[in-house]
């Protein structure tokens, strides 16, 4: 689903040269569930950006569903983010003047979509989510935990195919983070949603099937369900069971 | 995106900022009243203008003259005229004349009362067309014998008793005390009257009469200044008729015709059009024959250039104020711009074509425009009313407008605040398209 290649990022600060990503390849399947951790100044917001389209890399490619997001134009990115892609934000950025409702229709509204049928699919994914009862209420009006489930429930309505999320329980209480978080396992799952989430807490990336760490721009580690998809790793991992092979296979050679 | 779900948008994003929307309208509201009511004063002005023009004579008339002693360009014969009279826009064309003697007209016994009176030529068949209005009788038909006119509305009392010692001798149209107009000398249908010519014989010392031509009054016409003094008290004559008659004069005066042989050649014709549109195309025409043309219509085009330079620098004036409310259009928009910033890149992130956000805000824009021009014009309507009220109640004229606003003024003026709106909403919500995506993400 998502493909990277020899990704790289440098970025100018006062004349000298910081390279925020360095060589970066990885391949996302299509409805896996990846947390991208690191400390800050890892790199990890930057892999976020780049994989999302928000900023071109400086070499390297990034392909989403076949097509090469790191050369699209401005324009394109629009219509493809409108098409494909989801996101949700750490500070939630919903519009103050919106309803929940309102808001969570929003991106349906980038697509023409008739007000009654966006509000109608809106309605539906709230009290899914279970604030059937805040839908009418503005986001100052609600919770933090409130606010980003409403930020959640506007990545998903439109269905896409891939959501980006920029560390979005960093503003949230421990209790609730968990609660988020399982409801954004749940729901990507559910329907079949690549998620990848940018987070700083190891803890809770833990959670995660898929957990990718990055430091100083580099990954250092790149794990599914506890197997590290590295690979000097995997050629490790090769040649470990091809040792444990051979040395399974000695003890017969030497009874022969 | 949809237009109604942009147009909604706008309006929740102004309502958001009323403060700074209402002063920002405010000034679209100043400038927009400038504008239209500089205008509308001008447009009062030109109607004003045209009023007068109306008042003052026919429009769709035109005088023809020959003054250029140029020899490429005809006199001015029958032949011309005839040729104008075939033109397709024309209704009637005639030579205009004056009878060049003095002319004397005589009735009663021992030509008792005199009057005199200007002749004037026209063809006969021209006197209708060419405006003149029957007060009484009828027009000459080419039945008649020779010398049957038509005169002016108070001809008859030209009539003077030569009998009489003034003030006696003359009856005016002036009602008297019990409001009768007393009755002229001659009736003027009935009575039998002459023009006549004498000459002063030295040998008998006497006047001697030389000429005596009955002439057959039988209509009067409406005094029509528009038209010449004659419909006032002059006598008017069929062409021919008046070209006889001066032949005649001539001979009973002992005066030689220098122009015996040649083609007659007129001072001075009409043209009349059917229609005030079609003044300045057949105007043009005869120009470029060479000769020299007047009308009503020309001159009202002369005032008309004028009053619409006078309206546009009015205009001018009122602008203005209008450059005024747009630049501080765009400073609210690059302000609202500046504030929602990490806004717009939510909104790109989350799927806004480039397009739409340009248009979100030229829409906002032009809603700042449109609100200004529309709250302008009501108080334009109410202002227009109050100078009219006040301005006719000083000059004590009811009729005088000071100001008028036209339906294109008032679509103009609330179109062009929108106009103004959009363009200064132009350079920030390009702004807009260019603010990234990353800015959503950036915390402040």
């Amino acid at each position: 689903m998502i493909k990277v290649e020899n990704l790289r990022k440098v970025y100018k600060v006062g004349g000298e040269k910081v390279v925020a990503l360095n060589n970066i390849s990885l391949h996302i399947e299509k409805g896996e569930f990846c947390c991208i951790v690191g400390t800050s100044g890892s790199g990890k917001s930057t892999l976020l950006n780049q994989l999302a389209g928000l900023e071109k890399p400086t070499k390297g490619k990034v392909k989403i569903n076949g097509q090469l997001v790191s050369k699209m134009t401005e324009k394109e990115l629009a219509t493809f983010r409108q098409n494909n892609i989801g996101f949700i934000f750490q500070s939630y950025n919903l519009l103050p003047t919106l309803t929940a409702v309102e808001n969570v229709a929003f991106p349906l509204l980038f697509r023409g979509e008739d007000k009654a049928v966006r509000e109608k699919k809106a309605k539906k994914i709230l009290k899914d989510m279970g604030l059937g009862e805040r839908m009418n209420h503005k986001p100052g009006e609600m919770s933090g935990g409130q606010q980003q489930r409403v930020g959640i429930a506007r990545a998903f309505v439109g269905r896409p195919k891939v959501i980006f999320a920029d560390e979005p329980t960093g503003n949230l209480d421990s209790a609730t983070t968990e609660q988020v978080m399982k409801m954004l396992l749940e729901i990507s799952q559910q329907n079949n949603i690549t998620f990848v989430m940018v987070t700083h807490d190891p803890e809770l990336a833990k959670m995660a099937p898929r957990i990718i760490t990055l430091k100083d721009g580099r990954i250092v580690s790149d794990m599914r369900n506890g197997v590290s998809l590295l690979e000097e790793d995997m050629l490790i991992s090769q040649q470990r069971s091809q040792e444990e092979n051979q040395t399974a296979s000695r003890p017969q050679a030497d009874r022969q | 995106m949809k237009i109604s779900d942009l147009i909604r948008l706008s309006f929740d994003n102004l309502k958001r900022r009323k403060g700074r929307t209402f002063l920002t309208v405010l000034g679209v509201i100043i400038g927009t009243c400038s504008i239209i009511m500089m205008v509308s004063i001008g447009v009062a002005l030109d109607k004003s203008f045209d009023d007068m023009m109306t008042g003052m004579g026919d429009l769709t008339m035109i005088e023809v003259y020959n003054w250029s002693g140029n020899s490429e360009v005809d006199p001015i014969t029958d032949d011309v005229i005839d040729s104008f009279q075939a033109l397709d826009k024309v209704k009637v064309a005639t030579p205009l004349y004056y009878f060049n003697y003095s002319s004397n007209f005589t009735s009663g016994s021992n030509n008792k009362y005199q009057a005199w009176g200007n002749i004037r030529g026209i063809r006969r068949e021209a006197m209708e067309l060419y405006g003149y209005e029957l007060k009484e009788g009828r027009f000459p038909s080419s039945k008649d014998k020779e010398y049957t006119v038509i005169v002016g509305e108070q001809f008859a009392y030209n009539f003077q008793n030569t009998r009489k010692q003034w003030p006696n001798n003359m009856v005016d149209p002036i009602p008297d005390e019990n409001g009768v107009i007393p009755d002229p000398f001659v009736d003027i249908f009935k009575d039998k009257i002459y023009f006549r010519a004498t000459t002063w014989d030295s040998n008998t010392q006497e006047e001697k009469e030389v000429m005596s031509e009955e002439i057959k009054i039988v209509g009067v016409i409406k005094e029509d200044a528009s038209k010449g003094y004659e419909t006032y008290n002059g006598v008017i004559m069929d062409m021919e008729d008046v070209i006889a008659l001066e032949k005649e004069y001539k001979k009973a005066n002992d005066i030689r015709d220098e122009n015996k042989n040649k083609k007659r050649e007129y001072e001075q014709a009409i043209v009349k059009v059917y229609d005030i549109e079609d003044v300045e195309e057949v105007e043009q025409h005869i120009k470029d024959l060479g000769y020299n043309t007047y009308s009503m219509t020309s001159q009202r085009n002369e005032m008309k250039k004028m009053t619409q330079m006078i309206q546009l620098i009015l205009g001018g004036l009122g602008s203005i104020a209008m450059l005024v409310s747009a630049i501080s259009i765009a400073n609210t928009m690059t302000m609202a711009i500046y504030e929602r910033t990490k806004e717009i890149g939510v909104m790109k992130v989350l799927g806004c074509e480039l397009r739409d956000i340009k248009n979100m805000f030229l829409a906002e824009a032009a809603a700042i425009g449109f609100l200004g021009g529309m709250v302008g014009l009501v108080i334009c309507y109410a202002l227009s009313a109050a100078a009219n009220m006040i301005g006719s109640s000083l000059m004590g004229t009811g009729d005088v407008a000071l100001s008028i606003i036209p339906v294109w003024l008032a679509v103009f003026g609330v179109g062009f605040s929108t106009m103004v709106g959009i363009v200064s909403g132009y350079v920030p919500a390009v702004r807009a398209v260019k603010i990234t995506a990353l800015s959503a993400i950036r915390h402040d």
